[in-house]
């Protein structure tokens, strides 16, 4: 309960403090996505539609965005006890995302999150 | 032995009668799966493409010993579009809709259990939304492809997510 209201608070505040801005291409940004339970799973910088993260299933992760109006794709490789493939695609409404969030290598594990994010682009 | 042989009937009729019958292009590919709940387990992805950018696609994954088996399969409609050039090929993605069936049963009752109660299969059924993201080069490809169970839960983020992580050949 309280991790979700600290959560809540931290969107709020980033809200806040900067101007609405449409989701389109050649995004710069941080993003920060809240997986199960609300919990932290996801940091994302963002330079001209090239992700580096680190992500509760991938791990270290890094790979190129694409967009279709608000909607995006991601995909490649992450790297935490295993190398692995990831894959996002989601939908970008100013500063806040959801997206679905799938990672696993081809031989051991794979998973898949429902992540809820807020952004501060430039 | 018996589901074995369905599951690979399954799969020689989703590869050889699928393409010429329905879809424009099959994908058919092996990879690690949810369906265990984190233990390896591989299992076989597919996806038959059709036209006006749409994707049929699914898994099935499975295991059996002397006195158990367990069956999974996930059966989805996605659009399925390139979103760009990427890794030396096509990036595509897309969203849809899909269900997820589970199949598990003791086959033997256990010499502990003393009974000659027939022991009824343990079945699990979700639906929810779907995606699919993956690279195609000309004769392979990569995806990721899951489908993600709608509960109760999911209002908290917990999606029941089934689905498979595989590299393949493009047919």
């Amino acid at each position: 309960m309280m991790l979700g209201l600290r959560n809540l608070i931290v969107m709020l505040v980033l809200l806040g403090v900067q101007d609405p801005l449409m989701a389109e291409k050649g995004q710069t940004g941080v993003a920060v996505q809240f997986g199960e339970a609300f919990g932290f799973s996801d940091i994302r910088f963002t330079v001209d539609d090239f992700d580096v993260g680190w992500q509760r299933l991938a791990g270290l992760y890094f790979g190129p965005r694409y967009w279709k109006g608000p909607y995006y794709l991601g995909v490649g490789p992450g790297i935490n006890t295993s190398v692995n493939l990831y894959g996002v695609i989601g939908f970008q409404w100013e500063i806040v995302n959801f997206e679905f969030f799938g990672a696993g290598n081809f031989y051991n594990s794979a998973r898949a999150l429902g992540q809820i994010g807020v952004g501060i682009y430039f | 032995m018996l589901e074995k042989t369905r599951q690979l009937v399954v799969i020689v009729g989703l590869t050889f009668l699928s393409k010429p019958l329905f879809g424009e292009g099959v994908y058919l590919g092996l990879g690690s799966t949810s369906a265990s709940g984190g233990r390896p387990l591989l299992g076989v992805d597919w996806g038959l493409s059709l036209p006006g950018g749409l994707i049929l696609s699914g898994m099935l994954a499975g295991g059996a010993t002397d006195i158990y088996y367990f069956s999974s399969y996930t059966v989805k409609g996605l659009t399925y579009h390139n979103w760009g050039s990427g890794f030396g090929g096509q990036v595509k993605g897309g969203l849809g809709l899909g269900v997820h069936y589970t199949e598990k049963e003791l086959v033997t009752a256990l010499a502990s259990e003393n009974t000659t109660e027939e022991v009824e299969a343990d079945t699990d059924f979700t639906a929810g939304p779907s995606f699919r993201v993956g690279v195609d080069w000309s004769y392979f490809y990569v995806a990721v492809s899951f489908t993600m169970g709608f509960g109760i839960a999911s209002i908290g983020g917990g999606w029941g997510d089934q689905g498979v992580v595989a590299i393949g050949v493009n047919l």
